[in-house]
C-alpha cells in the first residue's frame, strides 16, 4: 500500500477548499477516510447501505466524523440528511459519538453568533439523531450523550429534534426515564416545544 | 392497524415528498408567511443538484409501498416518516417540472416516482403558496411505520 497524503478541509457551508491529494495508488480509498466519506457521498443510495459498515469501520477521528457531519448538512449529495445519520448510526465505537457530541460546541458557537444558521442546525440534528440511532452502542450511554443536548439551545428545531431522538430510543431504555427528560419540554417558554412534548407522550403511554 | 390516506393528511392523486424534520417545515409554519417562507425553501430544498423526489400517491397500497421504500435503506428501518403534500395543481403552478423516473425497491411503485427540477427560485415560490394554504409536514409515526412494514413483509415486498 503506497503512502497518501491528503487534506481536506471543508468550510461551513461544506465547500471543500484547498484539497491537496498526493495520491498515487489505487489503494488510496483504504488509506484515506474522507476520501471514502466522499465516496460514500457521492454514490448511489442502494451502494451507501451496502458499504457504510465497512466505511465507518475506517472512521478514527473526530476530524472524519466532522467531515460526515458536513457532508449531511450541506446538501452537496443526494439525501446526504439521511446518508450521515446511517452512515453514524453504524458505528460501534461510543468515541466516535463522543467525538460528535464535542464537534457539537462549534456549531452551537455559529448558532449564537448568527452565523450558517441552516447549515449549523442540520449539523446538530444530524449528531442528535445520529447518537439516538447508533444501535450497536449502549442505550445508556446514548441517552448519556443525548442529555448533553437538552439545555444546549433555545432553537425550536433543535430541542424538537432532541424530542424525537429520545423517542428514537425509547424502546431501548427505561421508558420512565424517557417520559421524564421529556416531561422537561412540556412546561418550556415556547407553546410549539410543548404541544411537541406532550404529542411524544402520547405516543410513549 | 393500518393507516389510512386520509389518516395521514393525504389528498389522493397528490405527491408527497420526504422530509429530513417535519419541523423544517411545521416550526416556521406559524410565524408570518412573507417572513419565513425563504426559511422553510432553504430547509427543506437544499440539494446541491436541484433534483428532488417526488412520489405521486392515490391509494393506501400504494402509501404503503412508498414507506417501504422510503425505509429500505434506513437506519432504524421502525422509524417516523415525515413528509409534506403537494398537489399536482400547486407544482403547475410555479412552474416546476417534474418526471416519471422509477425508483425504489418496491416493484409495486417504482413508477409513482418522479424526478422534479426545483430550483431555489421556485423552491420559495412553492414554500410560499404552501404556507399560505396553511400547509403542514405530515408524520406517518413509527407505531404506523411497523404495521406498514408487517404488513408489506407479509404480503412479499422487496422493500422490507
Amino acid at each position: 500500500m503506497v503512502g497518501l497524503t491528503t487534506t481536506l478541509q471543508i468550510d461551513y457551508e461544506g465547500r471543500y477548499s484547498n484539497a491537496l491529494s498526493k495520491a498515487s495508488s489505487v489503494d488510496a480509498l483504504y488509506c484515506d477516510p474522507d476520501l471514502l466519506i466522499r465516496e460514500y457521498f457521492l454514490s448511489p443510495l442502494e451502494q451507501r447501505a451496502v458499504s457504510r459498515k465497512t466505511i465507518i469501520s475506517h472512521i478514527k477521528t473526530w476530524q472524519s466524523v466532522l467531515v460526515i457531519v458536513s457532508w449531511g448538512a450541506s446538501g452537496k449529495a443526494q439525501d446526504s440528511y439521511d446518508g450521515a445519520i446511517n452512515l453514524l448510526a453504524e458505528t460501534k465505537n461510543f468515541r466516535l459519538l463522543e467525538f460528535a457530541t464535542s464537534g457539537a460546541a462549534t456549531y452551537i458557537g455559529m448558532l449564537n453568533k448568527g452565523l450558517h444558521v441552516n447549515f449549523a442546525e442540520n449539523c446538530l440534528e444530524i449528531i442528535i439523531k445520529s447518537i439516538a440511532c447508533a444501535y450497536q452502542v449502549d442505550a445508556k450511554q446514548r441517552f448519556a450523550l443525548l442529555s448533553n443536548f437538552i439545555h444546549l439551545t433555545d432553537r425550536r428545531v433543535i430541542k424538537a429534534t432532541i424530542i424525537d431522538a429520545l423517542m428514537i430510543i425509547s424502546d431501548e431504555i427505561d421508558v420512565t426515564t424517557i417520559r421524564d427528560v421529556i416531561n422537561v419540554f412540556t412546561t418550556d417558554q415556547d407553546e410549539y416545544i410543548r404541544d411537541y412534548a406532550e404529542e411524544a407522550l402520547q405516543g410513549i403511554e | 392497524m393500518l393507516p389510512t390516506l386520509v389518516d395521514l393528511g393525504v389528498k389522493p392523486g397528490s405527491f408527497i415528498r420526504k422530509l429530513d424534520n417535519r419541523n423544517h417545515w411545521n416550526a416556521y409554519a406559524d410565524g408570518n408567511v412573507s417572513q419565513v417562507y425563504q426559511t422553510v425553501a432553504e430547509k427543506v430544498f437544499n440539494s446541491r443538484d436541484e433534483i428532488y423526489s417526488l412520489w405521486n400517491v392515490n391509494t393506501d397500497q400504494e402509501l404503503y409501498g412508498i414507506i417501504a421504500s422510503l425505509t429500505a435503506n434506513a437506519i432504524p428501518k421502525y422509524r417516523d416518516i415525515d413528509f409534506i403534500c403537494i398537489e399536482r395543481n400547486e407544482l403547475d403552478i410555479v412552474g416546476i417540472n417534474y418526471k416519471q423516473v422509477c425508483e425504489g425497491k418496491c416493484f409495486y411503485v417504482k413508477p409513482l416516482h418522479y424526478n422534479a427540477e426545483i430550483n431555489l427560485s421556485t423552491a420559495q415560490q412553492l414554500c410560499h403558496h404552501l404556507l399560505s394554504h396553511k400547509r403542514k409536514a405530515q408524520r406517518c409515526k413509527k407505531v404506523l411505520t411497523i404495521s406498514i412494514l408487517q404488513y408489506q413483509e407479509s404480503i412479499g415486498c422487496c422493500a422490507v
